[in-house]
């Protein structure tokens, strides 16, 4: 059997290797192309400018990121960051600082917890019911807040106004956040539950896996992670918002699909994510920077969207095992 | 009519390095009911699927009273049903929200007309075949057996020449087998030709006027019906010389440490440790459903005595608790994760045992890895490759590797056709690795539709059917004796 399976498997050449790389390589085209619309691109203080736009997105990508690979998804991640904000903020101006704190994550939590309990427990499809979602937090956010900015406290906004080593608090939110991702998504058993669930439900049940919880888990993880985000977004604007994180969902999106995580789950790791992050906030920093205009940023991010999606599916036929009884039980009439 | 209806000609389908057909030729002329049998694999199935035109094979033609197909023509469904070629598989292929009249006149030319005139077609066409099905009723609402008529009569509405049935007696009662074998010889008797695919060797017996046998893609006896008789159809489907691999068997039963008791179906069963227990019966027989009950699959919980302890199964995470293990037969879309390691996919239940504070342990799971696969004699690439670069063999010892590697910590294995698929040497090592765990006090259960599995592995075996299990121990002829308890049993049964 040893020489059949030699056959099979061709050995990887220099092409392989870019194209699993491609994105690596879309990254390095980026910059150098930006760099050369501006020349103030490649500087240390604009490199920090993006990362702290990148934040957001990068914190949130990593649950994102999570849940997908469990073969779920999340489309109202931005709606919980908006939802957070309001009542976050409306509470802090009432009761004080440390209430208004746990409320942007109690709210996070909840909101999480209830997609979690749609999908897993009530079995509904994951993409259909965050959308619904989506609409329905922005929908409670934006009656709460009527429309109006909520101004936080000079008190919450001096908290989180510090730099170490120039940098701000959000990087390091960011920071944790990967290397927490890392060690469950690499080095954990839960990690591993995770790929299991993502890439066949039906072995992980039969392993004793608790599929169900383990979703559930997963959108609550995320939904806390919102209230964080929506923290670090209130005290970075200055304000809160009812439409805060409108912008969100679709970036955090596109970045976790070119970094490597595929639709259907089971697939993907932090490396990727990271790419995928860097690749999306020095896209949409980038195009701001040279100047291009909003329409055009619309056409330029909803390309790379499809590119994203149509590079996830080519990993996927390429990954997809030979499986003859696929074929076989190819239906008739 | 000396020109066959269907007529195949060197015949190959290939998935993949893996020749499912190698020039098959068969010709059916009119009016013969042939009888297509052979082993899970064999062939039975694709050679179906490409006369059906449902599969494009690599090479070779059809031809359809006189009309040839070979590979340049299109090869699909459609065609060869245009063509007056129909196939009825184990679930009937209607739809259920659309009523009777409209599944028989669909893609068919009267689909255009008018309500009532596709109702009266329909009534036609069932009563053709004897029917007085309703033609206005929804689909969904008719009991299986009539949905089966349903399609036997929409695929008998139009130019049908010849039919062919994929195991669909598989979920009849004795009755409407009967039934379905009157319409069917009758059917013969108007002059379609019919194939007839089944693992029931009895079914085909009493209906086929002549029987074809599949082993590994070729042909192995083709006789008519009158020249065979049940002992030679089971070595032609199943010879003796594949069955070469026994238990020592002189070897003495280590004393029972560890006894389970289960409740199924109206009957006690007992298993013991030291021993390993065959449970022979039909493809998609009740075995694997007295298994996956076992393994909290079943719709009910199961309620087992171990070592005389009372547990309550519910979900696969419970039976685990009580170190009761399962390998399903499906060993591609329930067993093994294609986009993992060997590694992960071995270590994926023992997590727990492989883990400090949550994180994984490298070392204990590799540890753990070299010594099972010393056990097993696995062989191929390393153990941090993907699990889809082994070997068909490899695969399966990887899946029992899995259970195996802690089986200290199991006291019950539940097993599904656990050789399928799987090369001499690599039974060999298999069996040896079971043996081994039985004797060490795991307590072992073989589920599976192959006799050469049960003879190979196990020290006592069931033979099972519906609900009547009867034991047959291991002595002289082992195999012919169960084969017949299965046909036997069958046929006091329904008869």
């Amino acid at each position: 059997m040893a020489s059949i399976y030699q056959s099979r498997i061709r050995t990887p050449n220099i092409f392989d290797w870019i194209l699993n790389h491609i994105v690596l390589f879309g990254l390095f085209l980026l910059v150098l192309l930006f760099s050369i619309g501006n020349h103030n691109f490649l500087s240390v203080a604009n490199a920090r400018s993006i990362l702290r736009q990148l934040s957001a997105i990068g914190i949130l990508s990593i649950p994102a990121a999570l849940i997908l690979i469990s073969n779920s998804i999340d489309l109202s991640l931005g709606s919980i960051v908006g939802l957070c904000s309001v009542v976050g903020i409306e509470i802090m101006n009432i009761w004080g600082f440390y209430p208004g704190i746990a409320a942007f994550i109690l709210v996070g939590t909840i909101a999480g917890m209830f997609n979690g309990f749609l999908i897993s427990y009530a079995k509904l499809n994951p993409v259909i019911i965050t959308l619904g979602t989506q609409i329905l937090f922005r929908g409670i956010s934006l009656a709460i807040s009527k429309g109006h900015s909520g101004l936080p406290s000079v008190q919450f906004l001096n908290i989180f106004r510090f730099e170490i080593l120039g940098l701000r608090p959000e990087i390091f939110i960011l920071l944790a956040a990967l290397s927490l991702g890392w060690l469950v998504l690499h080095r954990s058993r839960f990690g591993r539950y995770i790929y299991a669930t993502g890439e066949n439900e039906r072995i992980a049940f039969l392993m004793g896996v608790n599929v169900k919880w383990l979703r559930f888990f997963l959108h609550t993880i995320a939904g806390i992670t919102s209230g964080v985000v929506a923290i670090v977004s209130v005290s970075k604007i200055g304000l809160s918002s009812g439409s805060l994180g409108e912008n969100l969902t679709m970036p955090i999106l596109i970045a976790i699909l070119l970094g490597g995580i595929d639709f259907g789950g089971g697939s993907g790791n932090i490396a990727g994510i990271i790419i995928g992050v860097l690749f999306m906030g020095i896209l949409q920093a980038g195009l701001l920077i040279i100047g291009v205009p909003e329409f055009v940023q619309r056409v330029i991010v909803g390309a790379v969207m499809i590119l994203a999606l149509y590079s996830s599916s080519l990993r996927r036929q390429k990954h997809q095992p030979h499986n003859s009884r696929k074929e076989s039980s190819y239906e008739l009439h | 009519m000396d020109q066959p209806i269907i007529s195949i000609r060197n015949i190959t389908v290939t998935y993949g390095l893996f020749k499912a057909l190698d020039e098959v030729t068969l010709s059916i002329p009119r009016g013969q009911i042939v009888g297509l049998v052979g082993h899970n694999g064999a062939g039975k199935s694709t050679l179906v699927n490409a006369v059906t035109g449902a599969i494009k094979p690599l090479s070779g033609e059809i031809v359809i009273d006189g009309k040839p197909m070979n590979y340049s023509h299109r090869w699909n469904p459609l065609h060869m049903a245009r063509l007056g070629l129909r196939v009825i598989h184990q679930e009937p292929s209607l739809v259920g929200t659309l009523s009777v009249a409209d599944n028989i006149t669909f893609r068919t030319d009267s689909e255009k007309k008018s309500k009532k005139e596709r109702e009266e077609i329909a009534r036609t066409a069932l009563a053709k075949i004897g029917s007085t099905i309703d033609p206005r009723l929804s689909v969904s609402s008719l009991d299986f057996a009539d949905r089966q008529i349903v399609d036997i009569a929409r695929s008998l509405y139009g130019p049908t020449k010849a039919i062919l049935l994929d195991e669909p007696t598989a979920a009849l009662g004795a009755e409407e087998t009967h039934r379905l074998h009157t319409l069917l010889l009758d059917l013969a008797k108007q002059g379609k030709s019919i194939v007839y695919v089944s693992h029931r060797l009895r079914d085909i017996l009493e209906i086929c006027d002549r029987i074809v046998v599949l082993r590994e893609g070729h042909i192995v006896m083709d006789q008519l019906n009158r020249e065979i008789t049940a002992t030679s159809l089971s070595e032609a489907v199943c010879p003796s010389i594949l069955q070469n691999i026994k238990p020592d068997e002189s070897r003495k039963i280590a004393p029972a440490n560890s006894v389970i008791k289960a409740f199924w179906q109206g009957h006690n069963y007992e298993f013991a440790s030291g021993e390993i227990t065959g449970l022979f019966g039909m493809a998609a027989g009740p075995q694997f459903d007295f298994v996956q009950h076992l393994y909290g699959l079943g719709i009910t919980p199961a309620e087992v005595f171990i070592n005389g302890s009372f547990c309550k199964i519910t979900n696969p995470a419970s039976a685990m608790k009580h170190g009761i293990a399962y390998v399903s037969s499906d060993r591609e879309m329930e067993s093994l994760f294609p986009l993992m390691s060997a590694l992960s996919n071995v270590c994926m239940p023992w997590l727990n045992n492989f883990s400090i504070f949550g994180f994984l342990s490298k070392t204990r799971m590799s540890d753990a890895y070299a010594f099972i696969k010393n056990v097993l004699n696995i062989s191929g690439p390393t153990m941090h490759e993907r699990i889809t670069s082994f070997s068909g063999g490899n695969k399966q010892k990887h899946v029992l590797a899995r259970w195996l590697m802690n089986s200290n910590r199991l006291k019950f294995l539940l097993l599904c056709q656990p050789l399928q698929g799987v090369d001499i040497q690599a039974r060999k090592d298999i069996s040896k690795a079971l043996r081994e765990a039985s004797d060490n006090g795991l307590i072992i259960l073989v589920a599976s539709s192959e006799i050469d599995e049960i003879t190979s592995l196990a020290d006592r075996a069931y033979v099972c059917h519906g609900s009547l299990w009867k034991e047959i121990p291991r002595s002289n002829e082992w195999e012919s004796k169960l084969f017949e308890a299965l046909l036997l049993g069958i046929s006091r049964k329904e008869s």
